[in-house]
């Protein structure tokens, strides 16, 4: 492909600006600023940028004073044809006409691609790392040794600036390197990051797992509280129980006892009672009789001696009614020879007082005069009692009738005595006084036998009282009820326990209170261990948590490392591979470019795979000599000594070349030299400008000058 | 007696190790003391009742630390005049076991005015004084076919019933897990006045019938996905025993999630100053990185993240993207330069990687294409 035509508006100091290139090598000279450089831009712009692009420093290359974007427009000839190329930054369109497309291509990316691919300018990176050749680059290998390495391999593998794929390796290298500090150390002293997090993810993790272990503990240790608490708790309740029974069994038992003892004293109680109370009893009759003999006791004695008075009055007085009775018998004998007496109630009297009695009734009923015929009656009357008054004085009747009183008299005072001594015994009970004594004798005994009894009661009270005696019995037998009551209360139902059941009863007790010891010391153990345990839930989360959070840093540092060590790794063998084949062809093509460049010192190339050091082969000392290129100041020290830089120069112009063809074996693109020649002496210069002209030779060479050294070979000389 | 106020809140999980909030686990579990203080400080303007329908714990037996701060927490409610009672309903993470801090009595010394419903089956709890009787059935196990509802021992009088329930709502499946379930139906049937859910940590009306029922939803969030989580539920019961329900925020921390697309973006700055918009020391954000990312544009998510993490509460970042190969033209990258045959070589590992099923593997590949690539074409990215 070829550049017929170039138009250039508004771009940089080409403000409007035609030029026609022809086949072959064109020389674009002119003095510094005259535009060449711009013109090399605008040719890589017309191929490698997009109108529509955004990029400032694209559109930096406006020209001063306006704010209209360029347009560039080309005449291209390629094997297929002529084509024309237009790229408006302005209105943002690029438009490609030829016969190769059949048709105009009028969208960006379709132009561009068609540029790129159907052209064969593949991308701008490797254009221009090789078909586009500064000056300075070549200068440079004068100016920095240091870095001639890195621009020749910039030059093969096309990564821009200079030293990018070993910059990159660097870079990657270093990251790696910090990330890796101290991984394979015991004990690093500044370890890098991954190391630190490794530590650290260990340490929390023997952390955590001390922590999960004390958690578990104290968990096993609340589970042995929990199960030792529900034993003792279960040992507890059937130790209540058992001790219930045994205190049951003891309370029955000493109830059983008591109401042994209670029933001793009840029924001793009760038989001083009922023998108190029979004696009592006794005593009472006892003391009744006693009482009923008691007149007999006091009195009979003394009614014993009346009535042998009254007996003896009685005695005398009989015996004087009988003198009496014989004073009378001599009356009556004296009266049977006397007359016999005026009675008071004789005759006269009773005929005086019934006429007094008649006027009496007849002086009430008929007539108070009547009363005056009582008068006769009362004179009657006293007519008769002065008559019997008068009667003569021995009075036999009298004395008969004194006699018979005082016999009478007599006879009642003995009757009286002997009703008297009758009295005296009835009113004592007796009928005679034999029985009386016989009754005295009798009450004397029941005076005894109350006392008897009376001491025997006494004996049974033992200076207490009946009343107490009562009260205690009672008393004793309350208590003896309630004692059965007690033994009949339901909680002691089933508590009959034999001595031995106790005694069985009471080692159960004392081992499962042994047990239970041991359970509660089983308990305090492991609340102690909860307590040592001294980490909680939440601790064991958080250390588990700041765990994961390390492990989670330590991954994104290892995914980073892991990354990187793929980046560095893929670049270093594509950095690999691509030299391994670039310097396969590069070197027998750059030893074909070389012989005539040096006039056939230099024919032979070496090219270090891995480091694109060249080595030049040299005939004349027997060995070959670097290049300059490389690593390591010794190589350099060589090679600034044994060869010029104008030779150097020339194995790079060599080099760039025979990576063209290794580009572009078919379609080769215009290539553009910015003045690579200056170091050249004029014979080498001549024989670069020969091989220049030979790779123009069907195609296009644009030759940016400012020296007039390349006149005489230009098919085609444009002057700015 | 009535109206009667009611704080309902549940999945409270004091204790809890989120794996979500990776290095500020326990930041969360701090924050949750403090939401759950929160709550109790709500729970003494005005309320008469605070209802906590399973999960206050995130486990059987949390660290005695943490009952020692609920119970200090609980107590201040039986101090104030007249006390607030409050009703506990052990839930499927706290669930009885019979060595659960409830059944190991840590609680009993908070005072008369805290009823555990810590007794194995349905059971009751009558708060005369609020003409209230509770129910619940409180989880003995992490998962069960137990319906909750059946056999509560309603009251039948005068108290109004208000259940606590600690269960999904619906249909076996409708959660994709088999845990303790509320069949279809079964509000509607309790005879419920109120039931309190717990479970599900989003605010939610599961009303059904005479019977209103509410997810009080978690007072904070506690996974990434918990967007609904954060409120309590203020429930009111009027004269007229009429049930009102007011949503109140009470949690701190908000989850959201974004997605950025690198497509989006033009490198990691960019990226790195839309995250730094979002910035809140009180968001969980949930930050995917997905789509195409330019081959000479790496992002490096771990440094994105350790650089941005103190700007939220917690920031997880994860990097769902891939590098867009079809971007790569080969024609950028001839096959004679080392960053042609790099970038071949990457892509191979990648598609290689890719086939496998290799994603870790793919992943680093596409990392070390994106950062190799940069790296040769001169950009400092290490």
């Amino acid at each position: 492909m070829r550049i017929n035509t170039i138009e250039l508006e508004n771009f940089g100091c080409l403000r409007d600006q035609r030029f026609e290139l022809s086949p072959g090598l064109n020389v674009v000279k002119g003095p510094n600023e005259a535009g060449k450089s711009t013109l090399q831009a605008a040719i890589l712009t017309a191929f490698f940028a997009k109108p529509d692009t955004s990029d400032q420093e694209v559109l930096a290359r406006r020209s001063w004073g306006t704010e209209e974007r360029f347009r560039l427009r080309l005449d291209l000839t390629t094997p297929e044809g002529p084509l024309r190329l237009e790229k408006d930054f302005q209105a943002r369109t690029a438009r490609l006409e030829g016969p190769t497309q059949g048709a105009v291509l009028a969208d960006v990316n379709a132009v561009q691609a068609a540029l790129e691919t159907d052209l064969g300018l593949r991308g701008q990176p490797l254009f221009q790392s090789t078909a586009c050749f500064p000056q300075e680059q070549i200068a440079n290998i004068e100016r920095g040794r240091d870095q001639i390495a890195a621009l020749l391999e910039q030059q093969v593998t096309g990564t821009g600036d200079a030293g990018r794929a070993e910059e990159a390796l660097r870079d990657l290298g270093e990251a790696i390197r910090k990330l890796s500090v101290g991984l394979h150390d015991t004990e690093p002293k500044r370890p890098g990051p991954i190391r630190r997090l490794r530590d650290e993810v260990a340490h929390l993790g023997q952390e955590l797992a001390e922590a999960e272990a004390s958690l578990g503990s104290a968990e096993g240790a609340r589970q042995s509280l929990g199960l030792a608490t529900s034993e003792a708790e279960a040992l507890q309740r059937d130790l209540a129980v058992k001790r219930s029974l045994l205190e049951k069994a003891r309370q029955r038992a000493e109830l059983e006892r008591d109401l042994s003892e209670a029933t001793e004293r009840r029924d001793a109680l009760a038989h001083r009672f009922e023998q108190v109370d029979q004696l009592r009893k006794q005593r009472e009759q006892a003391a009744q009789r006693a009482q009923q003999m008691s007149r007999i006791a006091e009195d009979g004695p003394g009614a014993l001696t009346r009535i042998a008075e009254l007996e003896a009055a009685a005695k005398e007085r009989e015996d004087e009614a009988d003198r009496e009775q014989e004073e009378l018998q001599l009356a009556e004998e004296a009266e049977a020879s006397a007359p016999p007496p005026i009675p008071i109630f004789n005759p006269i009297t009773i005929v005086g007082l019934v006429l007094v009695a008649l006027a009496a009734v007849g002086g009430f009923l008929v007539h108070s005069a009547i009363w005056a015929g009582a008068l006769p009656g009362l004179a009657l009357t006293l007519w008769g009692l002065v008559k019997a008054q008068n009667a003569p004085k021995v009075d036999y009747v009298q004395l008969k009738a004194e006699a018979a009183k005082r016999i009478h008299a007599a006879q009642q005072a003995a009757q009286q005595n002997r009703a008297n001594a009758t009295a005296l015994l009835a009113d004592l009970g007796c009928k005679t006084a034999r029985e009386l004594q016989q009754k005295i004798g009798e009450a004397h005994e029941a005076w005894q036998k109350d006392r008897q009894l009376r001491d025997r009661i006494r004996g049974l009270l033992h200076d207490e009282t009946h009343r107490k005696l009562e009260a205690d019995f009672k008393q004793a037998r309350l208590e003896r009820q309630d004692l059965e009551d007690r033994l009949a209360d339901p909680e002691l139902e089933g508590t009959e326990l034999s001595p031995e059941q106790q005694e069985a009863l009471r080692q159960e007790i004392a081992r499962a209170e042994s047990r239970l010891a041991e359970l509660q010391q089983q308990a305090q153990d492991s609340r102690d261990g909860i307590v040592r345990a001294g980490v909680d839930p939440e601790q064991v989360s958080a250390l588990r948590e700041r765990l994961s959070a390390a492990q989670e840093r330590l991954q994104a540092h290892e995914r980073r490392l892991a990354v990187y060590t793929s980046a560095r790794d893929a670049i270093a063998q594509a950095r690999g591979e691509t030299l391994r084949q670039a310097t396969d062809v590069l070197a027998p093509r750059l030893g074909e470019l070389l012989a005539p460049l040096t006039g056939g010192r230099y024919s032979r190339v070496g090219v270090d795979e891995r480091t694109l050091a060249m080595d030049v082969w040299s005939e004349q000392k027997g060995d070959s000599i670097p290049v300059g290129v490389g690593s390591g100041a010794r190589r350099q020290r060589m090679a600034q000594a044994e060869m010029s830089s104008g030779t150097r120069g020339q194995v790079f112009l060599a080099a760039r070349l025979a990576l063209v063809d290794l580009i572009w074996p078919d379609q080769r693109p215009p290539l553009l030299l910015d003045d690579p020649l200056v170091s050249f002496d004029p014979q080498r210069r001549q024989a670069a400008i020969a091989i220049l002209k030979q790779y123009a030779r069907g195609g296009q060479v644009i030759l940016f000058t400012c020296s007039d050294a390349y006149d005489s070979a230009a098919d085609s000389l444009i002057q700015l | 007696m009535r109206p009667v106020r009611i704080l309902h809140t549940a999945d409270v999980h004091l204790g809890a190790s989120a794996a979500a909030f990776g290095e500020r686990a326990q930041a969360h579990r701090q924050q949750l003391r403090a939401t759950f203080q929160r709550l109790v400080e709500e729970a003494l303007q005005g309320y008469d009742l605070l209802v906590i329908a399973g999960d206050l714990f995130d486990s059987p037996r949390p660290a005695q630390r943490t009952v020692d701060f609920v119970a200090a927490q609980l107590r201040g409610l039986g101090e104030a005049s007249p006390p607030v009672h409050a009703a506990i309903l052990p839930g499927t993470h706290d669930r009885l076991g019979g060595d659960s801090v409830y059944e190991r009595g840590e609680l009993d010394s908070v005072g008369p005015h805290l009823h555990l419903m810590a007794q194995p089956g349905p059971q009751r709890v009558d708060l005369p004084h609020l003409g209230l009787a509770l129910h619940g059935t409180p989880c003995a196990a992490a998962t069960s076919e137990t319906n909750p509802l059946a056999g509560l021992p309603l009251a039948g009088d005068d108290a109004l019933d208000l259940g606590l329930a600690h269960a999904s709502v619906g249909a076996v499946g409708a959660m994709g897990d088999e845990t303790w379930r509320i069949p279809p139906g079964a509000i509607a049937e309790s005879g419920l006045c109120y039931l309190a859910l717990g479970h599900w940590h989003a605010f939610g009306d599961h009303s059904e019938g005479a019977t209103t029922a509410y997810y009080s939803g978690a007072p904070e969030p506690l996974a990434l996905d918990q967007r609904g989580a954060g409120s309590a539920a203020a429930v009111t019961i009027n004269q007229q025993d009429q049930v009102s329900v007011e949503q109140l925020q009470i949690g701190q921390l908000r989850v959201e999630q974004v997605d950025i697309d690198l497509a989006q973006y033009p490198d990691q700055a960019a990226i790195a100053d839309k995250l730094r918009s979002l910035a809140d020391e009180h968001l969980v954000l949930d930050a995917k990185l997905h789509g195409l990312g330019r081959p000479d544009r790496p992002v490096d998510a771990d440094q994105l993240q350790e650089e941005l993490q103190g700007a939220f509460f917690r920031l997880h970042l994860r990097d769902e993207s891939h590098v867009a190969l079809d971007a790569i033209a080969e024609r950028d990258y001839p096959e004679e330069l080392v960053i042609g045959r790099f970038v071949r070589k990457l892509k191979r590992a990648i598609t290689e990687a890719e086939a496998a099923g290799d994603q870790e593997a793919r992943r680093r590949a596409e990392e070390a294409l994106q950062i190799g690539v940069a790296l040769l074409q001169g950009r400092k990215v290490l």
